[in-house]
């Protein structure tokens, strides 16, 4: 199977949160590191990951991930339509 | 070794008990090695045992939308043989084809897949049924 890149929200979510990335390490158990490697998109996580970061925003695991590119979140909320 | 004829010193004994003077330190050493044996076996298939913490909806799913595994195989653009491995809860999909699965189901990859044990996974189902709390 090709490399298929996920994008996520993950920096939107951190930081909107205040959050640093260790924070976030801390609190998914996870390497500060991967931290990174997810928010650029160079590293997908698996299932399981996905599972508890979506746990962890206590948000739905489609708006943190999404195989197409995510709008600026701003836009989604306060559009002018 | 255990054939030493032990020394008869009087009529009690019993002659022809070969294990009697095996040495105690042959037995520890046996035993240990069998414990360590043992342990390292099952430290080794605990390490590769797949860890099932994932439950999944999928073989139910299918069946509603009247799929068989050949369809679901086709419309995931996987073999089937993964399609079984995955509704047998053998295999974790990758995020990748759980996103997809979402999609084909038009559902939430929460009410698809279930993390922990089969307690959670019934309530989920239940709340992912029901829309009115009981």
């Amino acid at each position: 199977m090709s490399v298929i890149t996920i994008y996520n929200r993950l920096p939107v979510l951190r930081a909107e949160r205040g959050l640093s990335r260790q924070d976030l390490a801390r609190a998914l158990g996870i390497n500060y590191q991967t931290v990174g490697y997810l928010e650029r998109g160079e590293y997908n996580p698996s299932l399981e990951l996905a599972f508890r970061i979506s746990e962890y925003f206590e948000l739905p695991i489609e708006a943190i991930f999404s195989p197409r590119p995510f709008k600026p979140l701003s836009e989604e909320v306060y559009a002018r339509s | 070794m255990f054939n030493r004829k032990p020394p008869v010193k009087d009529e009690c004994d019993i002659p022809n008990d070969p294990y009697q003077y095996t040495p105690a330190w042959l037995y520890s050493f046996v035993l240990g090695r069998l414990v360590i044996s043992l342990s390292m076996s099952s430290s080794h298939a605990r390490t590769y045992r797949p860890r099932v913490t994932l439950h999944n909806r999928l073989a139910i799913l299918r069946l509603e939308h009247g799929m068989s595994r050949q369809d679901l195989a086709r419309e995931l653009e996987i073999s089937q043989q993964t399609v079984i491995a995955l509704e047998q809860g053998e295999y974790a999909p990758s995020l990748n084809l759980a996103l997809r699965i979402g999609q084909l189901f038009a559902l939430p990859i929460e009410q698809i897949f279930f993390l922990s044990n089969r307690d959670h996974l019934m309530r989920k189902t239940v709340e992912g049924e029901c829309h009115e709390p009981v």
